[in-house]
């Protein structure tokens, strides 16, 4: 652009000098009015003329006057011959010529003017016509002049109006340039002004930004001094914002234990180690403040480079509250954890502790002869072995609703008599029911519900559950239990009908809810846990079907369960597969020896005794230790292993004597179990168990589980029966100890002489008790009495064998109660012997 | 080239012919020579009739200067000798008015009194130190110094460059 200015400024220079010299040509104006010399030569050669014409005729010529009008001629025509300003006029040939022809003859002419008077008047006629030859060339000359020059300031005037053109087109181009360059000018002032003001707005916000910011921001150069420091820098620092500028950084901020991993850290970074907190995001770190209080901050860091040098800019946020609030939830998380943990266990424990006893007594049951029995007995076994699996039934449940919340449940579908099956919970339900006055009735209406296949556990359950709240809020009426199916089986409706006192229709909402108990003048002696309905409600959905009631305050209730079930003849396979499993070997095995290893008295026993019925030799072991020491002496047949089992459990003890590589290392291994999961089974089949017998240990189940192993049996020698080694402890010396240094001396002594004096009298009373065996229920309660006496002090075999003694005694059993009088004499008088010389106390 | 050459002689004589003048009216000195120049006007001084004429002589006393100068009518410098007009208007006692020159072929022009002033008009009577004949636009011929001053150099000048000149008239 300055270039191009710099080109027409020169231009337009240049054509104003070339105009100032055309115009002072024209100024100066070389030329004389040429077109007046012209005219003037003619007017003089007229003249000339004239005075010749008057000389000629007048009688006195004047012929000075004549010689005067030609010197005026011979001047002008002089003039036009030689002056520079006629030298363009004399260019052209023509006047050129004529200019010639008429200095010929004035230079032919001067002779005569300048001669005497005489020859002069003589030459007059001759110079005249001369002269009128010469007035034509004169003419033609002035004529051509004014051609010639007319044509000449034509041309001046077109040059000097081209030049002035040039000239106005030069100079509205250089306008035009000039507005552009204005243009131009004015844009750039307004974009630097337009950048300034976003730069500085930009700086403004910023600012803003920075000072507003709830995190502390805190600039500093390459040496750590702080460059920018802001509002909430000095609320989270305690540093005033003159306190903190200028001075150093890590003075300031950095925890005193920190601050040499500061230092080298920035060393690194500026020896160009790649950078570890700056440009990495968020860090956490520790920061301090005024007050020297250390705590966790979120930081992060930019550096960014100026002419100055690098500068790092430093994001900090206090998270201690946010830290503590994570703490608080994570040790709130461990918790939770830990409360699900111990639910969890106290559920398996619960599991195994109820499930014992159930064992015990189902497993008892068992031991009846049957065929001896009358009628009436064997409906009351009946009553207790149903009632019995109902209540292992009811412990399963309780561990199972977590189950089914979780669809984990399983049923386990069979073919079952429905009638039959409604009937023995009747029946199991008519000694409660009389209680209240009421009656109970079964009316089946469909024959088909004879043979159906479903899962008769469950519906006995549910069906139970209905006819206690029945028999509950009942007195004095009638319960009905109306079942019969729609069409086919695919759909069977099930009705419990009373005719108590009704449920509110508030209440009828929330029934079939968890925990739910409705308060009623009858219920309070009921209690009850409230899940009744709920597991109802689940397993009822588990089972396809839907549960309902429909009831009037003080008008009865009806409860009724709608489920498909099967026809057995629509699941033959199944059927097939059941039918199998339940072709139960009815014959023993073969004679075997077995080791029992079980930690748990009263199973012992059951065990023990169902194996002798079945003619095997049995050798006990009392916990997982003693079982693999047994192992690896004697050679057995099977190994029947409980899993839990203190110390060593089960799936070790397996380990144990499988690698032991002696004695009965490749016995088959039972294992006996109340709690089965899948991932269980894989567990102990991984361990080298070969078998599960769950308990409660049935005989059916047990012949079953020995048969389906008996075929692995080598054909080695079986062994004789080894002598019984009764190993258990006879006294839990640390329980022992524990007591001693509870109790002062004296009591000390006050209890064990109450407890001794009690003993004694037991013992004494028990023959007679047994023999007499009308007060079994009563022997059982101080049996139990004593047994916990008996663990208190540590005589664990003892209260072991009371604990026995008590479950015999419940169960009737007066043989072995028998059996159990001579070992528990026997053990009291160990006890007693041993305590004495090994706590220095009289028994 | 202007050549001052007025002597102090020359002046001494303008300073005494003005004085004579302005004492006598008449006291002009009759030409000897031929006139060469008329100048008519209410005059102080005359010597014939109501006009003044000169002869060479009489120019030539007024006061001569010289200079060299190129015309656009001659070839080549010139120098030209003759009386400076403002000597001629100071001889004469003419201040105002304008100055109507007469040529003898009757050619007119009109020449103001600012013209006569030093380096101004010049009635030359010598070109390159010979008289002037009327054939060579003699024998008087009104020139300025084309060269000493561009102004000079118009076709003004050029037309009050009048040649064989022979009557001036001072019209007020």
């Amino acid at each position: 652009m300055g270039l191009v200015t710099i080109f027409f400024i020169t231009a337009i220079a240049l054509l104003s000098i070339n105009i100032r010299s055309q115009l002072a040509e024209l100024a100066t104006a070389s030329s004389d009015n040429v077109q007046w010399a012209l005219s003037q030569t003619e007017v003089e050669l007229l003249m000339l003329g004239n005075s010749i014409a008057d000389a000629e005729r007048s009688d006195n010529p004047d012929l000075d006057g004549v010689r005067q009008k030609f010197d005026i001629f011979y001047s002008r025509v002089h003039t036009l011959s030689a002056s520079p300003v006629f030298a363009q006029l004399r260019s052209v040939p023509t006047i050129s010529a004529d200019i010639n022809y008429l200095t010929k003859f004035l230079d032919d002419t001067v002779p005569i003017i300048d001669g005497d008077d005489a020859d002069l008047l003589a030459a007059l006629p001759k110079l005249s016509t001369d002269l009128s030859d010469a007035r034509g060339i004169v003419r033609d000359a002035a004529l051509q002049g004014i051609t010639h020059f007319s044509k000449v300031s034509d041309n001046r005037r077109d040059s000097v109006a081209r030049t002035l053109i040039y000239v106005a087109l030069l100079t509205t181009a250089l306008i035009l340039i000039l507005i552009l360059l204005v243009y131009a000018l004015n844009r750039s002032v307004y974009r630097s002004k337009e950048n300034a003001r976003r730069s500085r707005e930009t700086r403004d916000r910023l600012e803003t930004v920075i000072s507003t910011s709830l995190d502390a921001v805190i600039v500093i150069d390459e040496d750590g001094t702080v460059l920018e420091y802001n509002g909430a820098a000095e609320r989270i620092f305690g540093y005033s914002y003159s306190d903190a500028i200028g001075a150093d950084m890590a003075d300031l901020i950095i925890p005193d234990n920190l601050r040499k991993a500061h230092s080298d850290g920035m060393l690194r970074f500026r020896r160009g180690a790649p950078a570890r907190v700056v440009n990495r995001g968020i860090v956490q770190l520790e920061a301090k403040r005024k007050n020297g209080e250390q705590f966790p901050i979120d930081l992060s860091i930019a550096a960014a480079t100026r002419p100055e040098g690098v500068i790092y800019v430093g994001f900090i946020r206090d998270i201690s509250d946010r830290v503590t609030a994570e703490k608080e939830l994570l040790s709130a998380r461990d918790d939770a954890i830990a409360g699900e943990k111990s639910k969890a266990n106290m559920l398996a424990v619960m599991s195994h502790e109820m499930r014992t006893p159930l064992n015990g007594m189902l497993g008892t049951l068992d031991l009846f002869d049957a065929d001896k029995l009358d009628r009436n007995h064997q409906r009351y076994l009946r009553v207790i072995r149903n009632s019995g699996n109902l209540l292992l039934g009811h412990v399963n449940d309780v561990l199972d609703i977590s189950r089914l919340d979780a669809d984990k449940m399983s049923m386990s579908m069979e073919r079952f008599d429905l009638g039959a099956a409604l009937q023995e919970t009747i029946d199991a339900q008519t000694p409660h029911a009389k209680d209240h006055g009421n009656t109970i009735e079964l009316s089946l209406l469909d024959a088909c519900l004879h043979d159906v296949y479903s899962d008769p556990i469950r519906i006995c359950q549910i069906v139970t559950n209905l006819l206690n709240n029945a028999i509950k809020f009942t007195r004095n009426g009638n319960i009905t239990i109306e079942a019969e199916c729609h069409g086919d089986l695919g759909d069977v409706e099930l009705r419990v009908i009373d005719s108590g006192i009704g449920i509110s229709e508030e209440n009828m909402e929330r029934i079939f809810g968890d925990f739910v108990t409705i308060d009623s003048s009858y219920s309070r002696n009921n209690g009850g846990t409230g899940l009744g309905l709920g597991i109802s409600r689940r397993l009822i959905t588990a089972l396809g079907g839907e549960i309902g009631a429909e009831s009037e305050l003080g008008g009865g209730s009806v409860f009724w369960l709608r489920m498909p079930m099967r026809h057995p003849a629509e699941s033959q396979k199944t059927r097939a597969s059941l039918i199998k499993e339940e072709v139960v070997p009815t014959t023993p095995t073969r004679k075997l020896s077995i080791l029992l290893v079980e930690d748990n008295a009263v199973n012992r026993l059951v065990a023990r005794e169902m194996l002798l019925r079945e003619g095997h030799t049995v050798t006990e072991a009392h916990n997982g230790c003693e079982g693999v020491l047994l192992a690896e002496q004697i050679e057995f047949d099977v190994i029947l292993m409980d899993i839990s089992m203190p110390e060593m459990d089960g799936v070790e003890a397996t380990g144990k004597i499988r690698e032991s590589r002696v004695g009965s290392w490749r016995a088959p291994i039972i294992a006996t179990t109340a709690h089965v999961l899948k991932n269980d089974v894989q567990r102990f089949r991984d361990a080298g168990m070969n078998e599960i017998l769950s308990k409660p240990i049935s005989i059916v189940r047990m012949r079953k589980a020995l048969a389906s192993v008996v075929e692995r049996i080598d054909k080695a020698p079986v062994l004789e029966n080894e002598p019984s080694v009764d190993t258990e402890e006879l006294i839990d010396w640390e329980q022992a100890k524990t007591v001693q240094k509870t109790l002062p001396s004296k009591q000390l002594a006050e209890a064990i002489e109450t407890i001794r004096s009690e003993m004694v009298a037991f013992f004494e009373d028990l023959p007679g008790m047994i023999e007499s065996s009308t007060d079994f229920k009563s022997l059982g309660c101080e049996a139990h009495r004593l047994a916990g006496s008996a663990a208190v002090f540590g005589a664990v075999r003892l209260a072991g064998l009371l604990r026995a003694i008590q479950f015999e005694a419940e169960n009737n059993s007066q043989k072995n109660l028998r059996a159990l009088e001579i070992e528990a004499k026997q053990c009291w008088q160990d006890t007693c012997t041993e305590y004495m010389a090994k706590m220095g106390l009289v028994p | 080239m202007f050549v001052l050459n007025i002597g102090v002689k020359a002046l001494a004589t303008v300073a005494f012919v003005v004085c004579a003048a302005a004492a006598h009216a008449t006291d002009l000195p009759i030409p000897e020579g031929e006139v060469v120049l008329t100048v008519s006007s209410d005059l102080a001084l005359t010597n014939n009739g109501d006009a003044a004429v000169f002869d060479m002589a009489m120019l030539e006393a007024i006061g001569t200067t010289e200079f060299e100068t190129t015309t656009i009518w001659t070839d080549g410098p010139q120098t030209f000798k003759g009386t400076p007009l403002a000597n001629l208007m100071q001889a004469m006692g003419v201040e105002n008015g304008t100055i109507r020159a007469t040529a003898i072929n009757d050619y007119s022009v009109e020449i103001p009194m600012t013209d006569a002033v030093e380096n101004g008009a010049l009635i030359a009577f010598e070109r390159n130190g010979e008289k002037m004949s009327v054939r060579e636009k003699g024998p008087l011929w009104i020139v300025y110094p084309y060269d000493l001053n561009n102004d000079f150099q118009s076709e003004v000048y050029y037309s009050r460059s009048i040649w064989q000149l022979d009557r001036i008239e001072i019209q007020p």
